[in-house]
């Protein structure tokens, strides 16, 4: 006997792992659960806001943003802001801002800003487009800026404030706490940057006052979903604004279905033409729904079923998203582009 | 992120599966709900997997059970009892019956380990984890991981005496 029998054991009970299919029905029935308890809990709160909302009124002013317009209704856009916190002051030539991105989760322990760069025009925001990032966890979320992908980091001193580099496979990282409650991490993957540039970019992060604004509003989500992540084009690109909740996406603006196939089946969303796309990448399948909103506009709600596969997202679920968004007319590359 | 190998690790750092099958199910609500910045991690699958970790201890804390493993029927009838050590491991049938008795018996031992322990064996022998991995996982000092570890892998030498078995110095750092 030795520890090779405590392999041999565990390999054993690895041997009992309980039925996938049978998990997944389960998991969708306490998802669904899950989500009842939260909207309880939500009705509870919002009788709770209700009550203390004639004593606030005279304190806080709700600011809505202007018109907005709707596959289905029209109603005021919550103005919802992205605080930019950090940008570098240096970037190496060609590389440009493309997207800014936040964390927007309900109750979220903390918030996170992550600022993604380019040097070409396609959506850093996908898997394998040469990018780099600089992201900014605040508060508990700060650890999330840690890696474990198991490279030892190298120490660096970024300002004076030390901080680690580790470089993998495919991507290379800087990460630093500028004070006890923030960790910045830069990450560059594809863009052919060296260390000693990545260095240099690091140190020329600095704080950044501004703020972007969020355009974009969606009405409705299926019940086990709450909104997760912002993300808005940076200024002077092509305008895109997109909200993720779980497993969709809600993406408005021009020229944002290159990532989608083409045909698919005709449909009409709100009185707008609209094209339903089912795609099966592996065992994973994704659907599009892609309405045109103007010529060069379009709204696309993206549903990736293969995570978790407690609920399955259909075309009528997609089509109530699409009727529920609203954008703020005021956008000015909704305005501009249109 | 498939679930199969979520619900296998579960299984095997629990050593229960209706608990792991708990578990994993409690682990994926929540974060299905913070996907996208889970997701945007570079191992988001090593998060999950910490996530699991921590709510199994959680959730020890919590109900306080015990838990037990299942075993197959066979060996029910051959396996010695609770407190009964095995001389050796056990005495009857031929040789590679005595090889499944062994790891059923072993895997009962390793199940009433405390959760703590049961998950450092895991992590140390099936995931092949570094005691400085496993500190990770755990949020705790790589020592306390050896510290546990050898309490376990003595726990188990108690219970199976061998000279040969289970040497405290098994794992990495």
């Amino acid at each position: 006997m030795n520890t090779d029998m405590i392999r041999e054991a565990l390999d054993r009970q690895a041997d009992r792992v309980p039925e996938t299919q049978r998990v997944r029905r389960v998991l969708a029935a306490r998802a669904a659960q899950y989500a009842r308890r939260r909207r309880r809990r939500q009705v509870i709160a919002a009788a709770m806001v209700t009550a203390a909302v004639p004593l606030l009124w005279g304190l806080v002013r709700y600011q809505p943003a202007g018109r907005a317009t709707s596959a289905a209704t029209t109603v005021a856009v919550p103005q919802r802001t992205i605080p930019l916190r950090y940008r570098p002051a240096w970037l190496p030539p060609g590389v440009h801002e493309a997207t800014d991105a936040m964390t927007i989760a309900p109750g979220a322990s903390g918030l996170s800003v992550k600022r993604s760069y380019t040097r070409g025009t396609d959506d850093p925001d996908y898997v394998g487009v040469p990018s780099m990032t600089i992201s900014v966890f605040v508060g508990d979320d700060r650890l999330l800026g840690v890696r474990q992908q198991g490279v030892s980091p190298e120490p660096i001193s970024v300002n004076g404030i030390p901080g680690t580099y580790q470089k993998g496979p495919d991507d290379q990282v800087m990460t630093w706490l500028p004070d006890s409650s923030v960790t910045i991490m830069l990450r560059e993957a594809g863009l052919g940057l060296d260390r000693t540039t990545l260095l240099r970019i690091a140190r020329s992060v600095m704080p950044d006052a501004g703020s972007r604004v969020m355009p974009l509003a969606v009405g409705w989500w299926p019940g086990h979903l709450a909104e997760g992540r912002a993300v808005v084009s940076a200024s002077g690109q092509p305008g895109v604004a997109k909200i993720e909740a779980g497993t969709v996406s809600v993406t408005v603006g021009s020229d944002v279905d290159r990532h989608v196939p083409g045909g698919g089946q005709p449909l009409t969303v709100g009185g707008h033409p609209a094209r339903w796309v089912t795609v099966a990448q592996g065992d994973l399948p994704l659907t599009y729904l892609v309405v045109v909103l103007r010529p060069r506009h379009l709204l696309v709600v993206a549903v990736n079923n293969g995570f978790g596969e407690s609920t399955v997202i259909g075309q009528r679920d997609s089509i109530r998203i699409a009727e529920s968004v609203v954008i703020d007319e005021t956008w000015p590359d909704w305005t501009t582009n249109g | 992120m498939r679930l199969e190998p979520l619900l296998r690790y579960a299984t095997v750092v629990t050593c229960d599966a209706h608990l792991a099958e708990d578990v994993v199910q409690d682990v994926l609500i929540r974060a299905q709900g913070r996907w996208r910045r889970i997701g945007a991690l570079d191992a988001p699958e090593r998060y999950v997997q910490r996530m699991i970790v921590n709510e199994f201890l959680s959730w020890r804390r919590r109900r306080a059970t015990r838990s037990s493993v299942p075993l197959d029927p066979a060996a029910l009838g051959r396996i010695a009892p609770s407190g009964e050590v095995p001389n050796g491991g056990l005495t009857s049938g031929n040789s590679a019956e005595r090889q499944v008795d062994d790891r059923e018996y072993l895997l009962r031992l390793i199940a009433s380990l405390p959760p703590r322990q049961r998950a450092v064996i895991a992590l140390r022998y099936y995931e092949d984890l570094s005691d400085g991995q496993i500190a990770e996982l755990l949020n705790c000092r790589p020592t306390t991981v050896r510290s546990q570890a050898c309490r376990a892998l003595a726990t188990l030498r108690r219970a199976m005496p061998d000279p040969r078995a289970f040497p405290v110095s098994g794992g990495t750092s």
